[in-house]
């Protein structure tokens, strides 16, 4: 068992005078201040704050890196990447690179917070001038929200192994002393960041709609409709400044979601013509799939490699290089896309769109409760799953299960839309099994995207040698035959996850989820017109 | 975690001077680093102004209480395990111990420490006893410093002699000049003569004043002064012990 050493933090003046510690100690100690550190610093997260959910806090000073654990403690430091968002893998080998791979994962890191910092380190001594407690005087100042610099000052005490009783006594005269004190679970930048104004969001790429139970199905499509608006404005400015490939992966669910909505609204408001906002949805994701295919093979690059022998590594170079080439052209033609007033102003209308719904009152017999409405689209959506699924046997098309997992995405949809209006537990148990039945149908679409495209793809880099023609046509034939035996594999998979996600556990959970309240004013039978 | 015993049947040649600058190089690398100081004098305690728990001793040390006994340096990822007294008396309460237990007494000790430190450091005691037989037990590497001289020549001979007895791998044990003096024409005739065998590693410890006021600074070469001569030299040693014995 590793032994854990204890430290905490306390909020004191900036004047605080840290020599008179040893003062009012019993015995005789002595603080010697050892170093002064001043600077520039700045703190680095991704956009989804995973570091800080991980428990960390990577700061940076030019090329220097220090990572931090929640509790103000130093993990590692050490010179770092030159780029101004970094990612995990631009970092060399070490305790910063170790500590934060799995929390920033392929998303870069931003910087989120700019301070000036004085660090003033001592070392209380005792009789033998042994060192048996570090302290650290730590002012901060950061740009305010809207009311100027705020400054803050932390005193941070950090156990030494076998000296715990001179951390205690410490601990106990500043906490005599009435000093404020960071709490178990809070993070030590959560002080200033309150100070700052910043806020850290909730991790996660969709907005999370807390819809009350007894809404109006205007209001709540209305809600969902604009949280996933939402979702798309944030992650579009990170898209086109090509960030890292998680924008836009998000930027096409929120996409894709908004178009499912439409769906619902054209169903529930037959009176209003969506066709206008469905072909521009249409246009726009369409815009942004050939960047996100190129990411795609990209972020697949290692995994490819550990397909072919080495012979044909210099082949595969070639295709990345290639498609590169090809995913820097098609972004170019995205961004056009994405600047345009074109859908500037289809957002814009959306969002009137939206926030105009047509209240209950005008659009008659539509006052339903949201609830009720998504029960029974769940059902409906449920049952045609079981039914194209039952269908399916060895020798069915391909298109049969493109058509299958469009439709498990269409209830994985509805089921995160409306998800606050049904039971929780049951539901998370249903998206559980649904998200294996997505992966299989899932994978074996991508595997099949995938031969396709490495069999076809001509690379805008021209290659003048034709012995590495030969060898790229070699890498590109080897993965192919590779992607299809694992397709093969996929699809004989296929039937057992099936038979699992249609067993009767999934039955009884969609009867449950639908099941109507004994205070509702309609029975699902009586639901609008759909 | 690899345990590195610093270890010469011969005293005055240099160990607790090599166990505590290893140590520190060590952990200035960010390995986190133990060091245990066997040696009943207690130099590499004094050395980080150390002193041992008043109830711990040999006794504790051999009933595996040693958690609570480690006490922090004044340098981060390097803590210490402090001597005491009693430990003059280990190879009698390790006689005491069943024959089928007290060869690897010490290695079992240590153990529960694996997941904590990378680098586990035995400051050894100049003996030839059953304690010896448990560090060559105990160690992955045993890195025996040599004064160019005779008779610690004739210790390094023991070891191998021993090691031989034991029916121990000998490719664990690597040899190093130490206090070398340029000056002493035995010295260089000595170094000449060895330094081919591929046991001796290249780098060699000069004599340095700064390694004697350690005594005085009580700290490591290279917590006084990082580029200082020795400071450096000891940080060759240790990368060419990395080198050596693949320990991480």
């Amino acid at each position: 068992m590793i032994e854990q050493i204890p430290s905490s933090i306390f909020f004191v003046d900036a004047d605080f005078d840290v020599a008179a510690i040893a003062l009012r100690l019993d015995g005789d100690y002595a603080v010697s201040e050892e170093e002064v550190d001043r600077g520039e610093e700045e703190f680095l997260d991704t956009f989804e704050w995973g570091l800080y959910w991980s428990g960390l806090a990577l700061a940076r000073r030019g090329r220097r890196y220090r990572l931090f654990s929640a509790d103000g403690v130093v993990l590692g430091e050490g010179k770092g990447p030159r780029r101004k968002r970094p990612f995990w893998w631009d970092f060399p080998d070490g305790p910063i690179r170790d500590g934060i791979t799995a929390g920033a994962d392929i998303r870069a890191l931003c910087p989120k917070l700019r301070m000036s910092r004085v660090r003033r380190s001592f070392h209380l001594l005792n009789v033998d001038e042994k060192t048996v407690l570090r302290l650290w005087l730590d002012h901060v100042v950061v740009g305010g929200d809207n009311q100027g610099p705020v400054e803050q000052t932390q005193l941070r005490l950090a156990a030494i192994r076998g000296y715990e009783h001179e951390y205690q006594a410490v601990r106990r005269l500043l906490q005599a002393e009435g000093l404020g004190q960071l709490v178990d679970g809070m993070h030590f930048l959560d002080p200033v960041f309150a100070g700052a104004g910043i806020t850290v969001e909730s991790v996660g790429s969709k907005t999370v709609v807390i819809l009350e139970r007894d809404i109006s199905m205007g209001d709540g499509l209305r809600q969902v409709g604009l949280a996933v608006l939402g979702d798309i404005r944030r992650n579009l400015p990170g898209t086109i400044e090509d960030i890292d490939t998680e924008f836009l992966h998000d930027l096409r669910i929120s996409l894709r979601r908004t178009r499912s909505l439409l769906t619902l609204f054209c169903k529930v408001f037959p009176e209003i013509h969506c066709n206008h906002y469905r072909s521009e949805f249409r246009w726009i994701t369409q815009t942004t799939g050939k960047v996100r295919d190129s990411d795609v093979y990209l972020l697949k690059e290692g995994e490819y490699r550990s397909m072919l022998p080495a012979s044909l590594h210099s082949g595969l170079d070639g295709f990345v290089r290639g498609m590169r080439a090809y995913r820097s052209r098609e972004f170019r033609a995205m961004k056009k896309q994405l600047t345009s007033p074109r859908l500037a102003r289809l957002l814009k209308d959306w969002q009137h769109f939206l926030e105009n719904l047509p209240q209950p009152a005008e659009v008659a017999g539509r006052d339903l409760l949201c609830r009720n409405f998504a029960a029974k689209a769940v059902r409906k959506r449920f049952r045609k799953i079981l039914a194209e699924g039952e269908k399916l046997g060895p020798d069915s098309p391909d298109t049969m299960l493109h058509a299958l997992r469009i439709e498990a995405k269409k209830l994985r949809y509805l089921l995160e839309f409306f998800h606050s209006l049904f039971p929780a537990e049951d539901v998370i148990l249903l998206v559980k099994h649904l998200k294996k039945l997505q992966n299989n149908l899932g994978d074996y679409n991508d595997l099949s995207v995938q031969q396709e495209m490495l069999g076809t793809f001509r690379s805008p880099v021209r290659v003048e040698d034709p012995k590495q023609v030969l060898v790229i046509a070699a890498a590109l034939g080897g993965l192919v035959v590779r992607l299809a035996d694992r397709q093969r594999q996929v699809r004989g998979e296929f039937d057992s996850t099936f038979a699992d996600f249609s067993g009767d556990e999934s039955r009884e959970l969609v009867q449950r989820i639908t099941r109507p309240a004994e205070d509702d004013h309609f029975s699902a039978g009586e639901g609008g017109r759909q | 975690m690899k345990t590195v015993a610093i270890y010469s049947s011969k005293g005055g040649v240099g160990k607790t001077a090599t166990a505590v600058n290893l140590a520190y190089a060590a952990s200035v690398s960010g390995q986190r680093t133990l060091l245990c100081d066997m040696d009943s004098q207690g130099a590499a305690s004094y050395y980080f102004r150390i002193k041992a728990k008043k109830k711990f001793n040999s006794d504790k040390l051999l009933d595996g209480d040693i958690a609570r006994n480690i006490r922090g340096t004044d340098f981060s990822g390097l803590d210490l395990l402090p001597a005491h007294f009693s430990f003059r008396n280990l190879d009698l309460a390790l006689n005491e111990l069943s024959k089928k237990k007290r060869r690897q007494a010490l290695a079992k000790l240590f153990a529960p420490f694996a997941e904590e430190y990378d680098i586990l450091f035995l400051d050894c005691p100049p003996n030839l006893t059953l304690l010896s037989e448990n560090i060559i037990e105990a160690a992955d590497i045993l890195v025996c410093p040599v004064v160019p001289t005779t008779l610690s020549l004739i210790a390094l001979e023991q070891l191998l002699k021993l090691f031989k007895k034991l029916n121990a791998d000998r490719n664990k044990i690597i040899a190093f000049f130490s206090m070398v003096e340029r000056r002493k024409s035995m010295h260089l005739a000595t170094m000449d003569k060895y330094s081919k065998y591929p046991l001796f590693l290249k780098t060699f410890i000069p004599y340095l004043a700064e390694i004697e006021k350690m005594g005085i600074l009580r700290q490591p070469v290279g917590a006084t002064a990082r580029q200082s001569p020795a400071a450096r030299q000891y940080e060759k040693l240790w990368q060419e012990v990395l080198q050596r014995g693949e320990p991480v």
